[in-house]
């Protein structure tokens, strides 16, 4: 199976790695890759990192115990997502326990190049310690980061690259990792340094990026290193420089950000650094899922160059304070609406009904789903662990300016079918069962062609057919 | 009081066949709905007939005691049946598939 390597450089690219895994997770379609996310950041203990890595073991989990043969019928999680580097993340060296003047051995510089680094850095620059990251300065970033290419992580990618894979990278430009480590990354890519394993295939592959412009703010805080109103600046100075050194390397450029209307805490990394979710991270996501649909004849690429590069920007159709599914264009709408309102109708049935429809006809055939299946690990934990990430995700995103809050998610017992905002749902006088009760009726009845196989199987193919049917049914997505 | 059996329980299984009706205790209505029709059928159906022999010869219907026995041994029968039928004929229903049990 081709692989498609998704580099995420900083807390951005954690975070669109997060939405991207709760689509795939929906069961949203990569066009038959597997998925190899590979995260950068020095920020070793960085909130969005260690959510994001949390959530894709999670995934993996609940993954392993699934069959996705022809006969099996169930979508969720359907696309693989492997691990070929430590943990999810590509390890940088030497810049825990120092200092930049110390990474670079500014003591040892003779004066000429003292000199040449004083005027390139400031003393708070040189004196800055590196353990959370490189705290909004790109400059810094784009020196540490060269260790990219000589990085075991780097090496064990490129051992397993292979003709037909393709690579993608999400940074944002307003930081500090991810605006310097795009273009190095890109570089290292396309250069023709016959040391790396498999670099004439690498040089020559298909990469896309997406570069998040400003989309959140900080708050004052005189304390902390990073401030708001460097942001724009930073923006103009890297696609500047974008514009003559990455564009003809990469076949797709995505672009994406939004007015700045919301500040989050002014927290330089570490675990504190845990943004709330954001629409321009799932729409960050869709920018991955499109790069994968792309056919394989529109890459022409030559000597580490490509000969026509495309250029793409998200647009919403409304502009609206909080986005529901109507305000989406057609392509955002029929990726998103119908996995989504799956999964979280899967969500809610777990949450309310199940414990009380154990002894309804789909959970008591040959293969029975009861107190015994619900007591094992793979529902106790990794299904009821990924569900709750999936939940609080849709909270953050429906709470955050601007909003994604497509669903109503206090829905309950006496008003399932109200849970998309905007869609009336359709019922009939001839239908049986409302609510949790038409729920188990269309399990019941899926239930019947189930065939013999395991009872983590069953259960997902179960849910995946009859939220597909419901979702038809009442929504008609 | 076959047929009525076999039609009660057809109802119950493929034409109801609802989430909201599908417990034991649901079937155990469901069937002594049943046999109490079947008993009211007979007993009328019975007394019906007499009365109109008996309406000739101006004197009361006898044998209402035989009537009432009648008409509970077909009740009784008519639990039978429906419990028969019930698993012949469930196989294929829904939600009432594994009702009663």
């Amino acid at each position: 199976m081709a692989k498609l390597y998704v580099f995420g450089i900083g807390g951005t690219g954690s975070r669109v790695i997060k939405s991207l895994t709760m689509l795939l997770a929906a069961g949203v379609d990569m066009n038959g890759y597997e998925i190899v996310p590979i995260i950068i950041d020095p920020d070793i203990a960085n909130g969005d990192v260690t959510r994001t890595i949390d959530l894709l073991r999670n995934y993996q989990n609940v993954r392993s115990k699934l069959d996705f043969s022809n006969h099996a019928e169930n979508r969720f999680f359907q696309t693989p997502i492997v691990d070929k580097s430590q943990n999810f993340r590509m390890e940088l060296n030497n810049i825990k326990d120092d200092d930049f003047k110390g990474y670079i051995n500014y003591g040892e510089l003779d004066d000429n190049n003292k000199a040449l680094i004083n005027i390139l850095f400031s003393e708070d620059n040189l004196n800055s310690d590196m353990e959370v990251g490189f705290k909004g300065n790109p400059n810094i970033g784009s020196v540490v980061l060269n260790q990219l290419s000589e990085s075991q992580g780097f090496i064990d990618f490129a051992d397993s690259f292979r003709e037909g894979d393709r690579i993608f990278i999400i940074s944002s430009i307003f930081g500090g990792t991810g605006a310097a480590g795009f273009p190095l990354l890109l570089k290292n890519l396309r250069n023709n340094d016959e040391s790396v394993t498999n670099w004439a295939i690498l040089r020559n592959a298909p990469i896309a990026a997406i570069t998040v412009l400003p989309y959140f703010g900080v708050k004052t805080d005189e304390e902390s290193k990073i401030e708001k109103a460097t942001f724009i600046s930073k923006t103009r100075a890297a696609l500047s420089y974008y514009l003559n050194s990455v564009n003809n390397s990469l076949n797709y450029l995505y672009y994406i950000g939004d007015h700045v209307i919301n500040d989050y805490d002014n927290h330089e990394g570490s675990a504190v650094q845990r943004n709330d979710a954001h629409f321009v991270e799932v729409a960050g996501a869709l920018a991955i899922v499109d790069f994968a649909q792309q056919h394989q004849d529109l890459f022409n690429n030559e000597d580490g160059k490509t000969t026509e590069s495309s250029y793409k920007e998200y647009g919403i159709i409304n502009d609206s304070v909080t986005i529901t599914f109507s305000d989406l264009g057609s392509i955002s709408q029929s990726l998103l609406r119908q996995p989504l309102t799956q999964y979280l109708l899967f969500c809610k049935y777990l949450d309310l009904q199940i414990n009380e429809s154990l002894d309804q006809p789909w959970a008591t055939g040959t293969t029975k789903i009861d107190k015994t299946f619900m007591s094992h690990p793979f529902y106790n934990r990794y299904i009821t662990g990924f569900n709750k990430l999936f939940k609080e995700w849709l909270s953050e995103l429906s709470t955050n300016h601007r909003a994604f809050a497509p669903f109503n998610l206090d829905v309950n017992q006496h008003n399932l079918f109200e849970i998309v905002k905007g869609v009336k749902p359709s019922s009939s006088f001839l239908e049986k069962g409302k609510n949790f009760g038409r729920f188990d009726y269309i399990l019941s009845k899926k239930e019947m062609k189930a065939t013999n196989t395991s009872v983590e199987q069953k259960f997902m193919d179960l849910f995946y057919v009859s939220t597909k049917e419901l979702v038809k049914e009442k929504f008609k997505f | 009081m076959v047929v009525s059996s076999l039609a009660m329980m057809l109802i119950y299984y493929y034409a109801i066949d609802h989430p909201k009706f599908a417990k034991w205790y649901h079937w155990l209505i469901w069937t002594l709905v049943a046999a109490m029709l079947n008993f009211a059928v007979a007993y009328l159906m019975t007394d019906y007939h007499l009365e109109k022999v008996f309406a000739l010869q101006e004197q009361p219907v006898p044998y209402s005691s035989e009537f009432f026995t009648f008409s509970s041994i077909n009740a009784i029968f008519t639990l039978l049946f429906c419990t028969l039928f019930s698993f012949l004929i469930r196989g294929k229903s829904v939600m009432c598939r594994r009702t009663p049990f």
